[in-house]
């Protein structure tokens, strides 16, 4: 039973993780969280469903399918939403309020689109489960866990090796440095808009296979869930929203297993009021950054 | 003695911002500090002001350590300070930008607040004309009604003056008021300064780069050259000691 | 006359009314500088306290809904300890979460009755119409149509009475140390602004008005489950207060009006509603980001309706 609920625990924390890794990476280039995250992940879930579906894609082809489609939200949600924001002084809270209506947008097209009903994939890799004693893993978790942990080391490597994610750190420490040092800081952020979006909706295929239930209204439960491991782990800070994510993920499988079941989207945001209490700078941040001007 | 530092350090994680600093301001005096870009000067008014916390001594206002004071709790024991880079509130007019600066001075609570009681119209009078003789001793007093954000330059820096001694300070911080100025401008600055001194009784504590406005001006000057105490004493002995004019007033002779 | 007085124009009164008071509870946080993203959840304690202390305790409407207010002030304290020590967003984030916990303690607890909610909470017509039986029967009224008046007489002078309480304070020290935080924190705190202390009176207050707009909504609706307070509530009163000028008082109340008014005229694109707002947030973020009325239109309204005379006079006060 505990290993059992560790296993779901971890598998639907490597969701959160990603989903969370796409607000800390917007945050960090641009100091702004992007309420509308949550909807993108809805629109990748749906794009990935409509890709198997209608296309009859393979699942690795719709996984693709909707990144590709999740970067061009994105870069329409930076282009429309964002930028615009940037040519004029504007409060903080500006671009938290455009988002909030890019997201209201979206989720009222995707009822539009495909109806409020819950919809979910056709069967995928049916009848595989493994069996290890002391508890049981399906093909779709493992698949599920597998793809989330790639894509995380994927987006490790590009932000550690590539010259283009050095630009995306660089521009995350300091926007103005960045620029001195002829990084062009406008590409970068529509490119880190662009990237972060392509991992909500990645995350939103990986969702809507685990728990097979992809409806417009997914988007603001669990982006309400990815703000909530984003405090957790630090705002901008990507390591602490991996770890984040699986904390969330297993915090929540086991208050549905013990109990609490009815409680479990109240617990990410228990946890966030407890951790503005004690540790407003997050879990994993390193003592002494931020704070005063 | 009004302020005193006694072996003030400041750390900035590995970086040493202030290294054991001490120097004394008494009452009534213009005590200025010198010393090149980024020598830590803006730091000692961010420690005064408990904008920092010190890692290391401690501060003493009035013979009383400020240490863990909060920076509103020390403007309202009487510390008021300037802004390098003007920090005016823009949207509002010039006579209420010092009615905030009066905002210690004042004790209605919502309750009167809300209904303008007796008490909160008279101390509401009170605060406006005080504000105002502020606004004219600065000669802001034909703007009161402006939007700060349309003054001029210099007129904002004189309004940065006139809302900081709004709090009824005992000791106010300057940081660097003549920036911008031209010559007659820092000239009638100067006297401004003497001016508030004489009339108001405020000692003022002082940062600027015009070498020939501090010496004018100062009846004590520190010198401060990266993050340490170079020297300490009055106008003559500052510009006879060796020390500083290698380290500071030598350079200025080379450019 | 009852072409007027119909029903539906007084539903619309009400809505507007409640949405005033709702998107003035936004305004008020958005005084100094922060955002509360948990008005719907404010909303949503202050509507079952005053519900459950009228139907279970009994008390009387008005009292229930004071304390439905001071309920929803007092939850507010709890959150907001932590969260106006910060800076920047957290406040927005923690709020946010605030009102979803809310909404699933609504769907759970017995007392709210979960998600099949709370149904014959006492009528504020009908309170009202009882009280004033013997006024209406001169004005030979029924005590149907002269109750739903009167709520609409009592709504409108709860709203006068908010504008007014916040006009004044806005008018007063306390004002001032909102704008000053609002402008520039730093600054404000080096003036002698305790700021946190006034950052939580600004967050109190939007609190308690926000859990008074939500009993007000339990009497006038006389039917709530936690759907009423859903995050689509909360962007609803932000955009209230956005269209209108989040920068003045007056701003949310003209938004308000507004834009409860103009989806009931324009029916056929009520599907399209959350579309439009979305896309309304976005562009004036874009292109307009006071709103209608910015100080420089309240500035301009002003100086055209004080006479010439009086301006003269004011500037030569001033020499």
């Amino acid at each position: 039973m505990f290993f059992q609920q560790l296993i779901n625990g971890l598998n639907l924390g490597s969701a959160y993780a990603v989903i969370a890794i796409g607000y800390t990476l917007v945050f960090g280039v641009l100091n702004i969280i992007n309420m509308a995250h949550g909807e993108i992940f809805m629109f990748g879930a749906f794009i990935g469903l409509m890709l198997v579906t209608a296309a009859g894609a393979n699942i690795f082809v719709a996984l693709i399918g909707a990144m590709l489609g999740g970067a061009v939200l994105g870069f329409f949600l930076e282009y429309l939403a964002l930028r615009p924001l940037r040519r004029r002084k504007v409060t903080h809270l500006a671009p938290l309020i455009s988002t909030i209506g890019v997201s209201i947008f979206l989720e009222s097209l995707a009822l539009k689109i495909w109806g409020p009903q819950t919809q979910s994939f056709p069967p995928q890799f049916e009848g595989a489960l493994m069996n290890a004693g002391l508890f049981k893993v399906s093909m779709i978790q493992i698949v599920g866990f597998g793809t989330a942990i790639v894509l995380m080391v994927l987006l490790t490597l590009l932000l550690d090796k590539t010259k283009i994610g050095k630009a995306v750190k660089a521009t995350s420490e300091n926007i103005e440095t960045a620029g001195l040092l002829g990084i062009n800081t406008s590409r970068i952020i529509t490119f880190t808009v662009m990237l972060a979006s392509s991992l909500g909706a990645a995350a939103g295929v990986l969702v809507g296979l685990s728990f097979n239930a992809i409806e417009p209204t997914m988007g603001m439960t669990m982006g309400f869930k990815g703000l909530a491991v984003l405090i957790m782990g630090g705002l901008g800070n990507i390591r602490g929203a991996m770890m984040g994510g699986f904390i969330l993920g297993i915090a929540e499988v086991f208050s549905v297993a013990y109990g609490a079941s009815s409680y479990r989207d109240a617990v990410a945001f228990g946890i966030i009021i407890l951790i503005l209490f004690f540790r407003p700078e997050g879990l994993f941040s390193k003592a002494g950054k931020g704070g005063r001007p | 003695m009004l302020l005193e530092l006694q072996h003030v350090v400041k750390r900035f994680g590995g970086v040493t911002a202030s290294s054991d600093i001490s120097f004394s301001v008494e009452d009534g005096q213009i005590y200025g500090i010198i010393g090149p870009n980024g020598a830590g000067k803006t730091t000692l008014f961010n420690l005064i002001t408990g904008v920092y916390q010190v890692s290391e001594g401690d501060i003493l206002f009035q013979g009383e350590s400020i240490e863990g004071k909060k920076p509103h709790e020390i403007t309202s024991l009487g510390i008021a300070r300037t802004f390098q880079n003007i920090r005016l509130f823009p949207q509002m007019t010039v006579l209420e930008n010092c009615l905030v600066g009066c905002h210690t001075q004042l004790h209605s609570g919502i309750w009167s607040s809300v209904f303008h009681t007796k008490g909160q119209k008279r101390e509401e009078q009170e605060a406006r004309q005080r504000a105002m003789d502020f606004l004219k001793f600065v000669g802001l007093n034909q703007d009161a009604h402006t939007m700060a954000s349309s003054l001029p330059y210099g007129k904002q820096r004189k309004l940065e003056i006139a809302r900081a001694m709004s709090t009824h300070p005992k000791l106010l911080l300057l940081d660097e008021p003549a920036a911008g100025m031209n010559d007659s401008e820092t000239a009638s600055l100067g006297t401004l300064i003497r001016g508030l001194r004489d009339t108001y009784h405020v000692s003022i504590l002082l940062i600027e780069h015009d070498m020939n406005l501090m010496m004018d001006l100062c009846d004590r000057l520190v010198v401060i050259n990266f993050g340490k105490k170079l020297a300490e004493g009055t106008p003559s002995e500052i510009q006879n000691n060796p020390a500083v004019i290698e380290a500071y007033l030598g350079k200025e002779d080379e450019e | 006359m009852d072409e007027i007085l119909n029903g539906y124009v007084l539903q619309v009164v009400v809505f507007s009314c409640i949405n005033i008071i709702l998107s003035l509870s936004v305004y008020m946080t958005l005084c100094t500088g922060q955002m509360s993203l948990g008005n719907a959840g404010f909303m949503s304690v202050g509507a079952y306290t005053s519900a459950i202390l009228t139907m279970q305790a009994g008390l009387p409407m008005a009292a229930a809904i004071v304390l439905g207010g001071i309920m929803a002030a007092a939850v507010a304290l709890v959150v907001g300890i932590p969260t106006t020590r910060l800076r920047g967003m957290y406040l927005a984030i923690a709020t946010l979460g605030f009102g979803e916990v809310v909404r699933v303690l609504a769907l759970n607890l017995k007392i709210t009755n979960g998600a099949l909610g709370l149904s014959g909470i006492p009528s504020m017509a009908n309170t009202l119409g009882d009280l004033a039986s013997d006024l209406l029967d001169v004005l030979d009224m029924d005590t149907q149509t002269g109750g739903q008046l009167l709520m609409c007489l009592a709504l409108l002078i709860v709203v006068a009475a908010v504008l007014w309480f916040w006009h004044r304070l806005e008018q007063s020290r306390i004002g001032r140390a909102f704008a000053a935080i609002k402008a520039d924190e730093h600054a404000a705190e080096l003036s002698g602004i305790p700021i946190v202390y006034y950052k939580m009176m600004s967050f109190l207050f939007s609190a308690f008005f926000a859990g008074v707009a939500g009993a007000l909504f339990a009497h006038t609706a006389n039917f709530i489950s936690p759907t009423d307070f859903s995050w689509h509530k909360v962007v609803d009163a932000l955009l209230y207060c956005v269209f209108g000028g989040s920068n003045v008082m007056w701003g949310s109340p003209l938004g308000a009006v507004i834009l409860t008014v103009l989806p009931e005229l324009l029916r056929d694109l009520a599907e399209y509603r959350d579309m439009l707002y979305g896309i309304m947030l976005v562009a004036l973020m874009a292109f307009r980001p006071d709103g209608i009325l910015s100080y420089d239109v309240l500035k301009k309204l002003h100086r055209r309706h004080t006479p010439r005379a009086v301006q003269e006079a004011a500037k030569e006060g001033d020499r």
